[in-house]
């Protein structure tokens, strides 16, 4: 995506709108597949995001993925016409699905700057023709089978895709007990009609329920139209014993669960379609650059805002005015950084919708029957965030089917329903998010993995020492692996240490928990944003430092006899029966300082990973809140400033230094 | 950052700046700077020293929440350093895509040196004109045209290592 910032938007909105459809599409078939079958709803609906792809994809002339797009189009035309159709669909959507892992190819082959248009991408229409020839044939063979209503389906074609014109929401109110409302509104329909470009209405049926609910909740009518809005409240307010008439503009697009009813006498389908019906889009992408620049910015004003505020400069004398003033922009302020702040948090809903589709895929292929299920999909955690938070959910959702779940053969046996489950859920707990990822399977076998640590030489301690919650959390150490047999999923002992490296990456933590028999559970810590972190600010000589807390075990002033050194010079420090190493910050790095003596200042103990160190400062400034910046990459050149992870502005404008702990806790020092 | 423009940059012609230049003095010498790396001048603030830098980079500031990195300019030419007064100044640039704060002396005046007037420098011994890549005679004071990718170009590794090795003997 990077490549393109700013230089190409066309390109870009083109490549978001589209996977944002793809999405869509994959929740969809994912729906149908849970309901068992394709509700008329769903077709219209994946019509209509092929209608939409085919189009802007000739816009910008990627004429495979158009063509496949419009191949697709085609399928689902054939449905929609022809119900009666017979048709296996899961066969459809396998054909759906991989046709749109092809279209994500596609995408990113484009967003790598790549020609777009492969291989696999035409035998991929080939596919879909041969089908839609099966298809056909079957239609033509049983001419029966169309449904006379649907005669006037195919203007409706037109109105899938992009309708040009105004677009309006109308509500009609009829004078009380002038009755036969919902005929009322039938002739106010056939007056519209041939105005508009499309037109839709709720009530969708103007049976005598509909009379009801109109009488109660007036007719509402999505319109659009060539008309202006002044031209249609003129025609609209011809209607007979009108009592009230309201016209807006409508919102970007209609809903399309409304917008698609065109047809009167339509029948009712047996799968629910509420699912399919999208959120009503009043939103606008920005560029994350812009809103980094926004954070900038608000991080200036709040320290600008200090300044003033408490500037030497102000009269010692009392000012209520001025007092009253400033408490007033400082609660403003605050509330526009909590504002700014939320930008750049995104729902998780997307990140676990992605899951339904891993479960799926999985469970067809190791013939194991698994439910998903999601709550708390509506936390939100910053952008960056989750950008790291898909490849350790995949991983762990992977792990817990392959190694968790048992085949239904055996959890029959075991007294468990054959269905498996898998649990995901988010919640917020102060700065941080706990995503946990719950299974009923097999759990983990302490035996097993201390066998498997001590061929692998990961065991250090006396396993009687160890408690159950210590050894299931050595899955996590590198090059482990329990599973005796590679599979296509997981199993290859690169897996779980994977996880913690992209959540590290992020500041966050996992562990597991598991009761044999009974399941497992994962849960994963990570804080809602990388861009701010909980920092305690330390001073070492005329320079503070940042330490993200959720790295320090602890601080203290250590007596001289906690303190040795060793033959070779290395200092080290006695903690509580530990051994730990000592490095004095200003030795290393050579920063002038007074207080040389560790019983003068401060140790800090710093853990991550399972590896300590103390490291001594001079002393504690506090904790606080900080916006973490980028150091500019002159300073960062070569080994430089290895330790430093980027630098954060304090409240008094000064600049701190974030120190960077996964190099502080593991970098040859 | 990515954003600030040259204030000096008028955007429709960007023949304005050609051959338009910064004077500025450190010691008793004049130079000058391409005027199209210029973004601002600001007065001298408070530096946050930073360990590991080559001796010439006095540190970071913090201008409106941007973060650039200071180099003091005598001491990059390997001159003397001296007591910062009321006239030195910040030059914030932005050359071959960083952003750098260069302490001079004092900033004097934009001037325009037509090309024809600039003469090479003589190849003395080599390394001997680093970081001129010409001069100019005008109003009777010669100045040296700096080479701004010389500036900002990777240092010579020993300048780092001497401070780490002084950091190792304490």
């Amino acid at each position: 995506m990077s490549e393109f910032a700013g230089n190409d938007s066309l390109l870009e909105m083109f490549l978001y709108e589209t996977s944002q459809n793809l999405e869509q599409l994959e929740q969809i078939i994912l729906k149908t597949e849970e309901a068992g079958g394709f509700s008329e709803e769903a077709v219209k609906e994946i019509f209509r995001i092929m209608h939409t792809i085919k189009g802007s994809a000739a816009m910008m002339s990627f004429e495979d993925i158009s063509k496949l797009a419009h191949r697709m189009e085609d399928l689902f035309f054939i449905i929609r016409e022809n119900p009666a159709v017979s048709y296996s669909s899961s066969e459809i959507s396998d054909l759906v699905l991989a046709c749109m892992d092809c279209l994500h190819r596609e995408l990113q082959s484009i967003r790598d700057g790549d020609a777009a248009g492969s291989e696999e991408c035409r035998r991929m229409i080939e596919r879909v023709e041969q089908l839609h020839a099966v298809m056909k044939s079957r239609v033509d063979n049983t001419p029966a089978a169309d449904s006379p209503s649907k005669a006037s389906g195919s203007p409706a074609a037109a109105q899938g895709g992009n309708i040009s014109g105004n677009r309006f929401e109308a509500k009609i109110t009829f004078e009380p007990d002038c009755g036969m409302e919902n005929i009322r509104a039938f002739f106010v329909i056939q007056d519209l009609q041939p105005l508009c470009a499309a037109l839709a209405y709720e009530p969708s049926e103007l049976d005598d329920e509909a009379a009801k609910r109109i009488r109660e909740q007036g007719f509402l009518l999505h319109i659009t139209t060539p008309l202006s809005r002044d031209e249609l409240v003129r025609h609209l307010s011809q209607t007979a014993l009108l009592k009230d008439l309201e016209v807006k503009e409508a919102a970007q697009e209609p809903k399309p669960a409304k917008k698609a009813q065109e047809e009167p006498k339509q029948t009712k389908s047996d799968v629910t379609t509420d699912e399919y019906r999208f959120q009503p889009q009043s939103m606008i992408s920005v560029g994350v650059a812009k809103l980094d620049r926004l954070l900038d910015l608000m991080g200036e004003a709040i320290i600008a805002e200090a300044m003033v505020t408490e500037s030497p400069d102000l009269p010692a004398t009392p000012m209520p005015d001025f007092r009253k003033a400033t408490a007033r922009l400082r609660r403003i302020m605050q509330e526009m950084q909590d504002a700014v702040m939320s930008l750049r948090l995104v729902p998780l809903a997307g990140t676990f919708q992605k899951m339904f589709r891993i479960v799926r895929d999985m469970g067809k292929k190791l013939n194991k029957q698994i439910e998903l299920k999601i709550s708390g999909e509506d936390t939100e955690v910053d952008k960056n965030v989750i950008e790291h938070l898909s490849d350790p959910l995949i991983h762990m959702i992977r792990n817990s089917i392959d190694h968790g779940i048992e085949s239904p053969d055996e959890r029959v046996a075991a007294g468990k329903p054959a269905y498996g489950t898998i649990r995901l859920d988010a919640h917020s707990a102060g700065g941080d998010v706990i995503i946990t990822i719950s299974d009923d399977g097999r759990g983990l076998n302490r035996e097993k993995i201390l066998k498997k640590a001590k061929q692998n030489g990961l065991l250090n301690r006396p396993e009687e020492d160890m408690t159950d919650r210590e050894v299931y959390n050595m899955i996590f150490l590198p090059g482990f692996s329990t599973k005796e047999n590679v599979t296509e999923f997981s199993g290859r002992g690169v897996g779980m240490d994977v996880v913690v490296k992209n959540l590290s990456a992020v500041g966050g933590t996992v562990s597991v928990d598991s009761t044999p028999g009974k399941g497992m559970k994962v849960t994963m810590k990570i804080p809602l944003t990388i861009a701010i972190i909980d920092g305690m600010n330390v001073v070492v000589g005329d320079l503070k430092y940042t330490i993200p807390t959720s790295a320090i075990r602890e601080t203290f002033r250590p007596t001289k006899d906690q303190i040795f050194t060793d033959t070779e010079g290395n200092e080290m420090v006695w903690l509580r029966g530990e051994c730990l190493s000592l490095y004095r910050m200003y030795k290393l790095w050579n920063i002038p300082t007074n207080i040389t003596e560790p019983t003068d200042g401060i140790l800090v103990l710093i853990e991550q990973d399972g590896k300590r160190r103390c490291f001594m400062v001079d002393s504690l400034l506090g904790r606080q809140q900080v916006v973490v910046k980028r150091l500019p990459s002159y300073v960062k050149r070569g080994d430089r400033l290895a330790h430093a992870a980027g630098c954060t502005l304090l409240g008094d404008g000064s600049i701190s230094l974030i120190l960077d702990v996964p190099w502080l806790v593991g970098a040859e020092i | 950052m990515d954003q600030r423009q040259s204030p000096f940059v008028s955007e429709q012609d960007e023949d304005t700046l050609l051959n338009r230049y910064l004077i500025f003095s450190l010691a008793s010498e004049e130079y000058a700077l391409e005027i199209r790396h210029v973004t601002e001048i600001v007065g001298l603030q408070p530096i946050t020293f930073l360990p590991e830098m080559p001796g010439y980079i006095k540190g970071i500031i913090n201008l409106r929440g941007s973060i650039v990195p200071i180099m003091d300019l005598r001491l990059r030419f390997g001159k003397e350093s001296r007591e910062y007064d009321e006239r030195t100044c910040i030059v914030i640039c932005r050359m071959e895509d960083i952003n750098i704060g260069l302490i001079v002396d004092r900033v004097s005046e934009v001037c325009t040196i037509p090309a024809e007037d600039v003469a090479p420098t003589p190849a003395v011994k080599k390394d001997s004109h680093r970081f001129v890549k010409g001069v100019c005679k005008t109003d009777g004071k010669v100045k040296l045209i700096l080479d701004s990718h010389k500036i900002v170009a990777e240092d010579d590794v020993p300048a780092v290592k001497s401070t780490v090795a002084g950091g190792e003997g304490r």
